[in-house]
């Protein structure tokens, strides 16, 4: 499995139907993980269209060193962080994590979630702070490694295994406050 | 409608129709930009021909063969351009047939080593020229070459770059950064006497890679040098 490799080299080479399934593979996931930056799943759909509009328009090279989804990934993290930074002087993004979910969300969630403790577990990380949802997102639900997860949030992987590492501490305390058992997830 | 409801078809077309505004754009920005070019390269033509005429002295000879339309005296009295005393006269004749005489030739320097080409130079902004040259020596930063990012997006961070980001921050222009984490990573060249370094930064949320200058490094005690 190459996780859409080949779709986006058949699209590179003038097959649309190439990108077509690159959307069907990633788009509820990218919207998910860049809700961690946007608090809002309106705004992160929209930075996820972006995505895929930058592969469209600027038909960047995937070279393969990363796996494509390391590299579809950081992308979509470059263009929330640059949301993140053009939103947040002006108050748009909430500093901190909201504890309600909106409609979109739960929606969404059920959807690409499907299994019920996942949903558990995102509501949790949903509590905490946006860089340990952002790492936990990557590491939990995409199952990502210390060492991809530091591609696409642009840190060593040393500091990575350290962000994951004091994100999971939050987490288990976190699931005992919602009556979970961190083990048992 | 809930996003989530939306089909994948849906969202394939949301995008193309991004794509379509997007390239609406992209082709008012090179006219725009295709507009500019043209007032330029007629702003250079204007420039060139004003100290054409400053250098030259033309004369008409209203009298040889089937006389001219009109009567044009041009009279330089000094090299430099604001010197120059012009002085023409028309005068209503029969004839079609124009004589002119150059008496001197306009792409040789002026006694005081003044270079025509230099007005050009001098007009296509040589400051912004040298701003981009320096930018390229410290480039270095994985991410600035990363394939996802523009040619308008790159050039930015470089230019970014060359302001110190410590001083940029300060403006406010991102967020604040706790720089007791931060160490440097990498000493750059020097541009302009100023000597960069590339440090790492970790801030309440993310992680930024910046370049400041020295001078802010110590003003604000960043100190732990990891290379």
């Amino acid at each position: 499995m190459d996780n859409g490799a080949s779709s986006y080299r058949r699209f590179l080479a003038g097959d649309e139907t190439g990108i077509v399934e690159i959307i069907h593979l990633y788009r509820d996931g990218l919207i998910l993980y860049i809700n961690s930056f946007t608090q809002n799943a309106a705004e992160a759909e929209d930075i996820a269209e972006d995505v895929f509009l930058k592969l469209i328009m600027k038909k960047p090279k995937y070279n393969g060193k990363a796996s494509f989804k390391t590299w579809l990934y950081t992308i979509a993290g470059n263009l929330a962080r640059d949301y993140w930074r053009k939103n947040s002087r002006h108050g748009k993004v909430p500093l901190e994590s909201l504890s309600e979910f909106s409609d979109d969300e739960i929606e969404l969630e059920r959807m690409y979630l499907k299994d019920e403790q996942k949903i558990q577990l995102h509501r949790s990380i949903k509590k905490l702070s946006s860089e340990y949802q952002q790492i936990l997102w990557l590491v939990y639900f995409e199952g990502m490694s210390n060492k991809e997860a530091s591609k696409i949030v642009g840190k060593s992987v040393h500091t990575t295994g350290n962000l994951v590492y004091k994100a999971r501490k939050a987490l288990k305390i976190q699931l005992e406050r919602d009556g979970f058992i961190y083990e048992n997830l | 409608m809930v996003l989530s409801m939306r089909t994948y078809d849906e969202t394939y077309e949301r995008i193309m129709a991004k794509k379509a505004v997007a390239e609406k754009e992209i082709k008012e920005r090179n006219k725009k930009i295709a507009a500019s070019v043209t007032a330029v390269s007629c702003l250079s033509v204007c420039l060139v021909a004003l100290f054409t005429l400053s250098k030259a002295r033309v004369n008409v000879n209203p009298n040889k063969d089937n006389a001219p339309d009109a009567y044009l005296s041009v009279n330089s009295t000094s090299d430099r351009i604001e010197d120059t005393t012009v002085s023409t006269t028309l005068t209503e004749v029969p004839s079609t047939h124009v004589s002119a005489q150059i008496k001197e030739n306009v792409t040789k320097p002026s006694p005081d080593g003044y270079e025509p080409t230099s007005i050009i130079g001098e007009s296509s902004g040589q400051s912004e020229d040298a701003t981009s040259t320096d930018v390229e020596m410290i480039v270095t930063q994985e991410y600035i070459d990363s394939p996802h990012l523009t040619d308008e997006e790159r050039e930015n961070y470089r230019l970014m770059y060359v302001r110190c980001a410590m001083c940029f921050i300060d403006k406010e222009d991102y967020p604040k950064i706790d720089i007791d984490k931060s160490y440097i990573k990498k000493v750059l060249k020097d541009v302009n006497g100023e000597k960069y370094l590339l440090i790492h930064l970790e801030g309440d949320v993310f992680y930024y890679e910046v370049v400041i200058t020295t001078r802010c490094a110590d003003a604000y005690g960043i100190k732990k040098i990891n290379k």
